[in-house]
């Protein structure tokens, strides 16, 4: 676990973290963990963006809903991460994929060549290959280090649900792992 | 050897990728898009990706818009009709509904501003106006939309259905196409005359008036083997004196799953690794004598061997091209004069940037080596009086060396510049240029960098990034083009590369799918 999330010295800066004066302040100190965060659930750069977009208006227009500053942070990755995955979902709709709704990938998670690694490409192409739900719990876990109950919480499943979506997520890592030919 | 991937071990490796993969952060929304939006209480910012799944609903509410916009115009003039006539006022804003002429410093130069998605992909220029074939593969760039090959084939093609015309470039039609071709047809200018090809079984027709059309007697372009799925492209012609030659290349892409003799579909992964029934290989390609091999990178085991023999691969000059994703490819040399067309195979390899000094044809491959023995990387200079029979003059000197093929030589006679030849260099999809000038086709310097698309115009080189123009009479010095405001300044672009829709005209193309506005642009004659 890469590191606590309550921890963060938002606490205080959040006193005014919602109002007019600061929003720029606000917005600059979440904006680019969001958007890692969402990218790591839609595995789309443009689309990370349109989810944060929406996930900072969410915020702004239920601030008032928010009543233990302590858990703005959690709060807003729950914000993005729900919308992230609500954009994938949509994404992969009949319709979407009908119209064929081009989808960018960095430049860098496209070409093998740039992540000569093979290690992290047979990780890279297995995580890739999760569902959503299950990337959703991977990175809020094992990247922003939140604990499977405050996960579950975020994504807004059963605990045992977590647990499970954790666990199909690692075994197919660990498959692809396991079956790279290094 | 397997390797045992424990708990820890397993973690550690994904907290690895997690944290690579959130090494950089993209520039948008930035934090002033973010917060204006918020600031208009969640006021959403323009969908500039223009994805079709939010463009459908866009459409629904923007014909709500119009119509609603059309009823107040239509109360309004009622209104008017009943009011005495004011005085009309002449706009700021010059009126971009049509073409609009602009003096600059390089003659006049006439621009035409296109709704995105009515503009056709690849549109060339006929006697009545335009014309696009989109039945086969455009200019324009392409994604794997789904799907386990996560790539971004930006190779500049992408596949669509049908044949229109235009008179205007703003409203099209679907027509007849304009030849009994079959399948997949393309079109291209072979100096005053238009021709047109199918892409599938390779035949041609052309017209220098684009009504009257006659077959050309294109030689043979059968595939190797009736399993392949044979296409013929033709390049760009240089025009000499009586003999044009046209880069002609025939390619189809291997059927991997029988070939591989797996079931289903075998997932190739761009980069060199292919994935069989889930398990991956890294691979690299191996071509010994008549046999190109698909080589497990790391065991050295053949996973496919195509024999050239069996294959019928022994004439073809590239046999396996591009890795992973190969493709059986044959390149040869059409070479016209008058009604005689005749297909040649030149020593010199595919990818070689042809041009025409003014004297004779120059052939120029400048690329890296691969291996450390492969000593030049395929580089050198051919030079040709006829089209037909080339000679290999040594390597070019003063041009550094590029990893990709992707190269133009432009006449630098005809475009009163101050070498002889121009070769123009452009990654694959960018538009940044790198021009070098050379007298013989062996010595080159470059002349200069620009950060744009450079066509050789009547007037000379021109520059296009938008919503910068710039122009150079010798290659060396670029002065920025001044245009009227409201023209292409303040346009976001995200377009794909500019693409030559006729002698004089550029099409600045925005990226595919993406709702916003096309470019046309017509270098007038007149100076």
């Amino acid at each position: 676990v890469v590191s606590s999330t309550r921890t963060e010295a938002a606490a205080t800066a959040l006193e005014h973290a919602l109002d007019e004066a600061t929003l720029d302040g606000f917005v600059r100190q979440h904006r680019d963990r969001l958007i890692q965060l969402a990218r790591l659930v839609c595995l789309d750069q443009s689309d990370a963006g349109d989810a944060v977009q929406a996930a900072f208006e969410q915020a702004w227009r239920h601030r008032a809903a928010l009543d233990d500053r302590g858990r703005l942070r959690p709060w807003l990755d729950r914000i993005v991460v729900r919308e992230a995955i609500r954009i994938d979902r949509r994404r992969r709709s009949p319709l979407a994929r009908f119209f064929g709704g081009p989808r960018e990938i960095p430049p860098e998670l496209v070409d093998a060549r740039a992540t000569p690694d093979p290690t992290m490409t047979a990780v890279r192409i297995a995580y890739e290959q999760l569902p959503a739900d299950q990337r959703a719990v991977i990175a809020l876990h094992l990247h922003l280090g939140y604990t499977i109950a405050e996960t579950a919480t975020i994504v807004g499943a059963p605990l045992e649900t977590v647990r499970s979506r954790l666990r199909h997520g690692r075994e197919r890592i660990r498959q692809a792992l396991e079956e790279d030919p290094r | 050897m397997t390797t045992t991937w424990t708990d820890d071990r397993l973690d550690a490796e994904i907290q690895r990728f997690l944290g690579l993969r959130s090494h950089d952060v993209p520039e948008h929304p930035s934090v002033a898009q973010i917060t204006q939006a918020m600031r208009a209480d969640g006021g959403r910012r323009p969908d500039l990706r223009g994805r079709a799944h939010r463009v459908v609903p866009a459409l629904v509410t923007a014909a709500l818009i119009a119509a609603l916009a059309a009823s107040l115009v239509w109360v309004g003039a009622q209104r008017r009709a009943t009011e005495t006539p004011r005085p009309s006022v002449t706009p700021h804003e010059p009126d971009l509904s049509g073409w609009t002429t602009f003096d600059t410093e390089i003659g006049a130069l006439s621009w035409l501003r296109i709704p995105d998605r009515v503009l056709k992909p690849g549109i060339f220029e006929t006697p009545d106006g335009f014309a696009a074939f989109t039945d086969g593969f455009a200019v324009g760039t392409a994604w794997s939309v789904d799907g386990p090959v996560l790539g971004r084939d930006y190779v500049g093609q992408i596949p669509v259905t049908g044949y229109e015309e235009s008179t205007d470039g703003r409203t099209w039609e679907a027509a007849a196409p304009p030849v009994p071709g079959r399948g997949p047809l393309r079109h291209i200018r072979v100096g005053q005359d238009h021709w047109v090809w199918s892409v599938s079984d390779g035949t041609a027709w052309r017209s220098s008036d684009y009504r009257d059309w006659v077959e050309v007697d294109l030689p043979d372009s059968a595939p190797p083997t009736d399993d392949l799925e044979w296409g013929l492209l033709l390049g760009r012609p240089i025009v000499g004196d009586s003999t044009t030659v046209i880069p002609m290349a025939e390619s189809a892409p291997l059927p991997w799953n029988e070939l591989l003799g797996v079931e289903g579909e075998p997932t190739l992964q761009r980069g060199g690794r292919v994935v069989i029934d889930g398990r991956i290989y890294p691979v690299r390609v191996e071509q010994r004598g008549s046999v190109a091999a698909l080589v497990d990178a790391d065991t050295g085991r053949d996973l496919l061997a195509l024999d050239g023999v069996t294959f019928d691969l022994g004439t073809f000059r590239s046999g396996l091209q591009g890795g992973a994703e190969g493709r059986v490819e044959r390149h040869r040399l059409l070479v016209v004069e008058g009604d005689r067309v005749e297909a040649i195979e030149p020593d010199w390899a595919p990818g070689t940037a042809v041009g025409w000094t003014g004297e004779r044809f120059v052939a120029v491959r400048h690329l890296a080596p691969q291996t450390p023995d492969d000593e030049g990387g395929g580089s050198g200079v051919w030079e040709s009086t006829d089209g037909r029979t080339w000679s290999h003059l040594g390597l070019p000197e003063g041009l550094h060396e590029s990893s990709d093929p992707t190269s133009e030589l432009l006449d630098g006679t005809e475009a009163s510049l101050s070498a002889p030849l121009v070769l123009i260099r452009r990654a694959p999809g960018a538009v940044d240029s790198v021009i070098y000038g050379s007298d013989d086709g062996q010595s080159w310097r470059q002349l200069s960098a620009t950060a744009g698309a450079v066509f050789s115009l009547e007037r000379g080189l021109v520059s296009i990034r938008p919503p910068d123009i710039s122009h150079s009479d010798d290659g060396v010095a670029w002065t920025e083009v001044t245009t009227r405001p409201g023209a292409m300044a303040g346009e976001p672009w995200f377009g794909a590369p500019p693409y030559r829709a006729g002698p004089e005209t550029i099409v600045v193309p925005t990226e595919p799918g993406v709702s916003w506005l096309t470019w046309l642009l017509r270098f007038e004659a007149d100076r």
